[in-house]
């Protein structure tokens, strides 16, 4: 049957001709915006390395110079002690399991980015072995523990990372799996050191999984130091942010609620006050928002949506005149006891045909258009060389995916196009088209 | 005809209304960003100046670039031959985290800021609903006054004659000289609640930097005589020689720009790649145009198989292929303009309903845009050049889809023709 059919899509090229050019046009066009929409559903769906049900970022503003409300009279101790205790209100709430103070945005998906080169050595050689890396920094004093608020885990035991209480003290620090494969080329790295810019060496107390910093962004390797020196300047409102999470089972709206009502009044002292309360989540859309990731996916859906309802429209349009075309030649086959089911299957072969050779041309096309560096790219910010690139990410799978993923929402909306005319032909009675013939 | 035919017509008229209805919200979004919009309607001849950048000439580390200038441009440019208004304004009031008290509510409420010159006023042409813009006096003074949206003043002060009355901000008492109908933020540049003197709160100053020319001030500069050429050499050159004897290099990297130009520059240490940009829309611009005309092509071939006798008729008894081409074409174009409409009707669907979604969907930074709602003003929607648009995507598609089948159909001999349907 395969052969007839063929041979009838080939007596009919002339008409097929224009579905066909548009097909490979609109197949083109169709895999060029479904490309960048990939490398960020790869991006997003890479695991995040923290949790983020129940987690918090709670930041506080400050009265500036020459603000109304300044109290003139308030100390740098004063203000040192007012972060202390605005870090107390929240980890006296019945409902919060840990809080610590971070510096920096140092929380996922963060405004700022702090990044540095950590190396190997201390030799002063051109080549001398270094990770360029994120860094969050958070303050570990009355039990601050990041890995425990954010959810983080230990790489290597899959367990909770314990602070010392004289973590900071003693120059430990943690770092990635990324981190540790790309320094030492393992991830077992507890109890080696590493060296910042002024020689100064860290000794890795724990190596935490992999962490993706940025929701669209591939994971990129990340430290974590510890500071518990609070620095007093005009700024600081947009230095230092509390990060807590909530214990289990607790109804977050209304512990926000709450919050916003009972504690944060309360956080008015020493000039500062509380701004606002961003749950992880919110902080992952807002800033998705704020970098025009959202924009980019939405532009890149309309525009496949736009093609794939040209093809829809083509689809509906030939197969319905072709329906009309061959009405007595579907009476004949209906009279000679062909089913309506076998009718559509043959249309369906004809349109799948039709899709497959218009796709296959297209490919030709794209693989050159691949082939000269135009393919979608997964980036991170400042260009981070020291990736972890997964099999998705590979240029290879990654062609072959796009392609893949372009071919069957081609096929599927060809196939829906076709099946509404065959199906209306099919339905008319074999004696009223045997009746043209 | 179009009752003959009802599925050629459906599938006809979707697909123009599709291609109609995505190159006009193309069109209606890149209108809205550089077309004379309220409050500004002096786009085409302004020039503009968002960023600069700076290199110390002994040290090549001591290096800035930032989103804007200094003060210290004023009185540089203050007397150029073909600079008429200098408008002044900074986006900077927004890190300022103002505060205002809504009295109703007593709630503190941080209003869009915008922190702008008294020349802010004449280069764009806003409408006051009360009271004046700021004068000189005010931009130096250090008693501070405020103008208001429209719609600020009447959630503070539930009405809009209000000039003399004061308002809260940041726990100071500042007056209200003026109250302006609101501009939408699709209108971003000047688009505020409440209206500042470009130095109050202290983050910027008129005093010199030790930062090149390199500061946080956004420039719209209102050439004289529509000579907007003329002017850019003019701002050119004199930032050259400023240069020339500044301790620092200033680096604007072709600007002051047009609007247009500027809406492409998105780093102050480079060129902005406005040909690759333009590309990316006229690659998006043919698929809206090429992919639907296909379709159309089509349809219009396999009707003009259907219609072949009737061609070859007419042909026996005359008429020119020039005339057949006139006749299909006149009926296409019928069609066509159905489907305009109906593309029209979509895309005005789509830009209300969307809002911000769709105006500000090229968008790649929206680190000003706040949870504000965006204003679709008539004028965005209702302008002549974009019904000359859409009369344009339709007079084209009807050539490209109509004419090619038709000179086709048109090749075969008459015998052919009339033979084709016994």
């Amino acid at each position: 049957m395969l052969k007839n059919i063929i041979k009838q899509v080939w007596n009919q090229r002339r008409q097929n001709g224009w579905i066909l050019l548009e097909l490979i046009i609109a197949g083109f066009f169709l895999w060029t915006v479904i490309d960048p929409v990939y490398v960020l559903t790869v991006n997003h769906f890479t695991p995040k390395g923290y949790e983020e049900d129940g987690r918090y970022v709670l930041r506080f503003g400050a009265y500036g110079e020459k603000h109304g409300m300044r109290d003139t009279t308030v100390t740098k101790e004063q203000q040192k002690m007012a972060i202390d205790n605005m870090l107390r209100l929240v980890r006296d709430c019945p409902e919060v399991e840990s809080a610590l103070l971070v510096q920096n945005s140092s929380f996922p998906n963060g405004g700022s980015w702090n990044g540095a080169a950590y190396y190997a050595d201390t030799l002063k050689s051109d080549d001398r072995k270094h990770v360029s890396t994120q860094e969050y920094t958070f303050n570990n004093a009355g039990g601050g523990n990041i890995f425990k608020t954010y959810g983080m885990k230990n790489a290597l035991t899959g367990g909770d990372i314990e602070v010392p209480q004289d973590a900071g003290g003693r120059n430990l620090i943690y770092v990635s799996e990324n981190f540790a494969r790309h320094m030492f080329g393992t991830t077992d790295a507890v109890g080696k050191k590493v060296y910042d810019y002024r020689d100064r060496a860290h000794e890795i107390a724990a190596v935490f999984k992999d962490y993706k910093h940025r929701d669209f962004e591939p994971i990129y390797p990340l430290i974590i130091s510890i500071n518990n020196k609070v620095r007093i300047s005009p700024y600081m409102h947009w230095t230092y942010m509390i990060a807590f999470n909530l214990k289990e089972g607790v109804d977050e709206d209304a512990f926000v609620e709450r919050f916003e009502k009972e504690v944060a009044p309360n956080m008015a002292m020493a000039n500062f006050f509380f701004d606002r309360l961003l749950s992880f989540e919110k902080q992952r859309t807002t800033w998705a928002k704020q970098n025009g990731t959202y924009n980019v996916i939405r532009l890149k859906l309309a525009l496949a949506s736009f093609a794939l309802l040209c093809i829809f429209l083509g689809m509906v349009g030939t197969f319905w005149i072709r329906c009309n075309a061959r009405r007595q030649e579907i009476g004949l086959m209906r009279s000679l006891g062909a089913t309506k089911k076998g009718i559509t299957s043959r249309f369906l072969t004809e349109s799948t045909l039709l899709i497959t050779a218009a796709f296959v041309v297209s490919l030709i096309i794209l693989v050159h258009y691949a082939m000269q560096d135009n393919m979608a790219k997964f980036q991170c910010t400042g260009d981070m060389e020291f990736m972890s690139v997964n099999w998705f990410m590979e240029e290879n799978p990654h062609f072959l995916m796009v392609s893949v993923i372009t071919y069957l929402a081609l096929l599927v909306i060809a196939w829906v196009g076709t099946l509404i005319p065959v199906i209306r032909a099919t339905k008319v009675l074999p004696a009223d088209a045997l009746r043209d013939e | 005809m179009m009752k003959q035919n009802r599925l050629f017509t459906t599938i006809y008229v979707a697909g123009t209304g599709l291609s109609v209805a995505f190159t006009l919200i193309l069109f209606i979004i890149y209108y809205v960003k550089f077309a004379p919009i309220y409050p500004e309607y002096n786009r085409n001849r302004t020039l503009v100046v968002n960023s600069m950048s700076a290199v110390n000439k002994e040290n090549d580390n001591n290096y800035s670039c930032n989103s804007g200038v200094n003060a210290r441009i004023f009185d540089l440019l203050k007397n150029l031959p073909h600079l008429d208004k200098m408008a002044a304004a900074s986006n900077i009031g927004d890190f300022l985290g103002v505060t205002i008290v809504i009295p109703e509510t007593n709630e503190q409420y941080s209003p869009i800021v915008q922190l702008v010159n008294q020349d802010f006023w004449e280069v764009f042409t806003f409408r006051f609903v009360s009271g004046h813009p700021f004068t000189e006096a005010d931009v130096a003074s250090t008693l501070p006054k405020a103008i208001l949206s429209e719609s600020m003043a009447k959630r503070i002060f539930a009405q809009t004659d209000v000039v003399g009355r004061f308002i809260s901000l940041d726990g100071k008492d500042v007056q209200v000289c003026g109250v302006v109908k609101d501009a939408s933020t699709a209108t971003s540049v000047t688009m505020g609640e409440v209206y500042l003197p470009l130095y109050w709160g202290g983050l910027l100053s008129p005093e010199a930097h030790d930062t090149g020319l390199t500061g946080n001030i956004q420039l719209y500069l209102l050439s004289k005589d529509d000579d907007v050429e003329a002017l850019r050499t003019e701002v050119q050159e004199v930032v050259k020689q400023h240069s020339l004897q500044d301790k620092y290099d200033n680096k604007m990297f072709g600007q002051p720009d047009t609007w247009w130009e500027n809406y492409f520059r998105t780093s102050c240490a480079g060129e902005p790649d406005i040909a690759s940009a333009i590309r990316g829309i006229l690659y998006m611009l043919l698929a809206f145009l090429f992919i639907p005309a296909l379709n159309l092509c089509g349809m219009i071939s396999s009707r003009m198989d259907e219609r072949m006798s009737e061609l070859g008729v007419r042909k026996a008894y005359g008429a020119t292929n020039r005339s057949i081409i006139h006749q299909v074409l006149t009926e296409n174009l019928l069609l066509t303009l159905v489907g305009g409409l109906l593309g029209l009707a979509l895309a005005y669907t789509l830009v209300c309903m969307g809002g911000e979604l769709v105006l500000s969907i090229f968008n790649e930074d929206m680190y000003f845009n706040r949870d504000y709602p965006m204003a679709i003003h008539l004028e965005m929607l209702i302008n002549l050049p974009l019904f000359l648009t859409v009369l344009g995507v339709c007079v084209l598609l009807n050539l490209i889809s109509a004419l090619v089948p038709t000179i086709v159909a048109l090749r075969h001999p008459i015998i052919y023709s009339i033979h084709s349907k016994r």
